[in-house]
């Protein structure tokens, strides 16, 4: 899991034994805030992004990983998923293909790119099932591709053979 | 091809006019024989004749003075001139008629001026003739000689017997003028040669161009010895006929003559005609320009022939050419056709395999749903409120799936022309009330006011009840998914022209212009992603417009972007 400067101070002040209230003034942030970021820096579960416009899939695929003990967090089109990798910088990214404002290929394409996020893991996942869809997603730096309907189960052991491969 | 045509005719039509010029000119050296021999015949033919009629004007003189001098045998001579005036006026051409006694002495004449009554023949020496009559007892003729009363003329003499005695000789002098006068003068036209006559001896008798010469000879006088009318003299001395050049030293011309003897009793003349060799030119000439007309004129069919087969050739080859020129731009034409066709058949393929992929992908979508939600409620660990969640979303995609399904038939039908429609009076305010009450919920849910707007008295439509109430759920349902919460959203239905118009006006985000036109196409969405949070299929518009459509209604849009639409159809 990767740090900022805020997490970083965050800890620092908590190992001091600093108030909540404390630390939002020190770091001028309000208390919510930092009440999620420390109840982020204390959760040690592998943090997986679903990016996906259907909301019966996402939502059926959060339950799905959660019962698994993945913690998930959620965006519905592409400027959002880059937005929310940026921010919550995610263990794997699960990706659908058809977005709306920025499809699969072209936020896969430009988290590859930017150094910061070029080493998280990408899934593909979409209804489409052609070769073609297939190979360009593999080609711009996506680790794997699953086509819907999956098998939940394959999902699971994919997802781990993913992070088995790229965690160090 | 055009070229060559032309190249054969020109060819074919200038070894006709090298044919017809190489046999013209043939032509000319014969028809200069053949027009040189047939004019000499035709002179030939005029010397015989004249020749001929002087023959028998002089033998019938003889016979009439032979049959007077045997009815004068026992008159005496003092009687004989009232006879000898009888025969001078009956028959004419005598110059003067006598009677000689036997002792040689002229002692009766008439006229009397030219008969030198009186005269003694033999005092003067002339009486040779008469002796050789005396003695022989036959008719004897003279040579032409000058006469007393002048001119040239030739003497008959019959012996005149009483039994056997020898009374004298009746004589008649014929003027040789008087023959040539009838008989030569008019044989040659004026200018075109002319006629002459000579004794066997070579003396001029006649000659229509040297009168000077008429009782001389031409050689010597006229001509030389050795020269080339002394030839043709030569001939006719001769007796002979025919025809012959000679060359005139005076005129410098080179002459042609024909000639034909004159035989009278014992004597000999011939007639002769003589004409420049230039009228045979002349005549040749005509002939030549009747051959050259004849020529240029074969020369002009065969030139305006060719002329013509080539123009003719040519405007085959034009029309030739424009039609396969009509023929290639129709085939162009086709071709384009054909393009355009197999572009159109391109697109809708293309149409059709991202029509099939996009209804692939809508079908799994629900499914993949539907299948990860079982599974999960198939977890030992998931909680019953998880379940519940799970089970929601199962029967919320099978419903999806179930919509989707309805409409792609619905649309097959429509595209096929199979779609029904149970046709009955349907009143529209109904349908709009019936409508209203299938989208209220949602429209609470999302706190949008729906303003409808009937007037009393909505004349009612023949149409398909359901599928219009279908319409109006329809565009209703669009008009609440694409309105922000709050919002508002109007349902208005009016008469218009015999047609009934409902319009649904909403304060939704509105469609950009250049969208307008594919709003009612299968599966466009505006934006993805409201859609999709709507749950719309985006074949909705599609069969709206298919159903109007069946109804023979009009279904249109207006939008502007961000203030909202309006989606109405007009029914009869």
């Amino acid at each position: 899991m990767k740090l900022d400067n805020n997490d970083r101070e965050i800890v620092e002040l908590l190992q001091k034994d600093a108030t909540l209230s404390a630390i939002a003034a020190r770091l001028n942030l309000p208390e919510s805030e930092v009440e999620t970021r420390i109840s982020r820096l204390s959760d040690t579960r592998t943090k997986i992004l679903i990016v996906d416009d259907e909301l019966d899939t996402l939502l059926a695929l959060k339950r799905a990983l959660e019962l698994e003990d993945f913690y998930v967090i959620e965006a519905q089109d592409g400027i959002e998923a880059l937005e929310k990798v940026k921010a919550e910088i995610p263990d794997l990214v699960l990706l659908d293909l058809m977005l709306p404002r920025l499809n699969g290929f072209e936020v896969c394409q430009q988290l590859k790119q930017v150094e910061a996020t070029s080493s998280i893991p990408i899934i593909m996942l979409t209804a489409k099932s052609e070769c073609s869809d297939k190979v360009e997603g593999i080609e711009i730096g996506a680790d794997d591709y699953v086509t819907k309907p999956f098998d939940i189960e394959e999902l699971k052991a994919r997802i781990k053979a993913v992070l088995r491969r790229t965690t160090p | 091809m055009k070229s060559d045509n032309r190249v054969v005719i020109l060819v074919i039509c200038i070894t006709l006019i090298c044919i017809v010029s190489f046999l013209g000119l043939k032509t000319h050296g014969e028809v200069e024989a053949i027009v040189e021999e047939q004019f000499n015949e035709q002179q030939l033919l005029l010397t015989r004749q004249s020749a001929a009629r002087i023959e028998s004007f002089l033998n019938e003189k003889i016979v009439l003075i032979e049959v007077l001098a045997a009815d004068l045998s026992d008159v005496s001579p003092e009687n004989m001139t009232s006879r000898f005036i009888q025969v001078y006026h009956r028959s004419s051409g005598f110059s003067s008629i006598g009677f000689v006694n036997r002792t040689g002495v002229i002692v009766a004449g008439y006229p009397i001026e030219y008969s030198a009554i009186g005269l003694d023949l033999k005092a003067t020496n002339r009486s040779g003739s008469f002796e050789r009559a005396k003695v022989s007892g036959k008719t004897y003729t003279t040579n032409p000689v000058l006469l007393v009363q002048g001119g040239v003329g030739s003497t008959i003499g019959v012996p005149v017997y009483a039994g056997d005695e020898f009374k004298g000789v009746i004589f008649a002098i014929i003027e040789i003028s008087t023959i040539s006068e009838r008989f030569l003068a008019d044989v040659m036209p004026v200018g075109h040669g002319y006629a002459y006559m000579t004794t066997k001896s070579g003396r001029s008798l006649y000659d229509e161009a040297h009168s000077e010469l008429i009782g001389k000879k031409y050689i010597g006088n006229f001509c030389t010895n050795n020269s080339s009318y002394a030839n043709i003299l030569r001939m006719q001395r001769q007796g002979n006929e025919g025809t012959g050049y000679y060359f005139d030293e005076t005129s410098g011309e080179r002459w042609i003559a024909a000639y034909t003897p004159v035989v009278w009793h014992d004597r000999l003349w011939s007639v002769a005609t003589s004409v420049p060799a230039s009228e045979v030119d002349l005549l040749i000439r005509s002939v030549y320009a009747k051959q050259m007309l004849f020529l240029a004129t074969v020369i002009a069919i065969i030139l305006v022939g060719s002329f013509g087969l080539i123009l003719m050739f040519s405007r085959w080859n034009k029309t030739l050419e424009a039609e396969v020129k009509s023929k290639t731009s129709d085939l162009i034409k086709m071709n384009k056709e054909l393009a355009l066709a197999n572009a159109r058949l391109k697109e809708l393929d293309n149409l059709k395999s991202e029509f099939v992929s996009m209804v692939s992908h809508e079908l799994k979508t629900p499914l993949a749903a539907m299948k990860t939600s079982a599974q999960v409620m198939g977890m030992a660990d998931a909680s019953e409120e998880t379940r519940e969640e799970m089970q929601d979303i199962i029967i919320r995609n099978i419903d999806r799936q179930t919509n989707l399904v309805n409409d792609l038939l619905d649309l097959s039908r429509i595209e096929s022309g199979r779609l029904r429609l149970n046709c009955e009076n349907v009143a529209l305010d109904a349908v709009i009330a019936d409508s209203i009450e299938t989208v209220k919920q949602a429209a609470v849910e999302k706190d949008i006011t729906l303003d409808v707007e009937l007037p009393v008295g909505l004349p009612s439509v023949k149409g398909d009840r359901e599928k219009l109430i279908r319409v109006v759920i329809n565009i209703t349902n669009n008009a609440i998914k694409f309105t922000p919460r709050g919002g508002k959203i109007s349902i208005k239905a009016r008469e218009l022209n015999g047609q009934v118009e409902v319009r649904v006006s909403d304060t939704g985000i509105g469609i950009a212009a250049e969208e307008l036109a594919k709003v009612f196409e299968k599966f466009y969405q505006v934006d993805n992603t409201l859609a999709r949070e709507a749950g719309g299929t985006g074949l909705g518009l599609a069969i709206c417009k298919g159903i109007i459509d069946a109804h023979k209604g009009q279904i249109w849009v207006q939008s502007e972007l961000g203030k909202g639409s309006t989606f109405g159809f007009r029914l009869n």
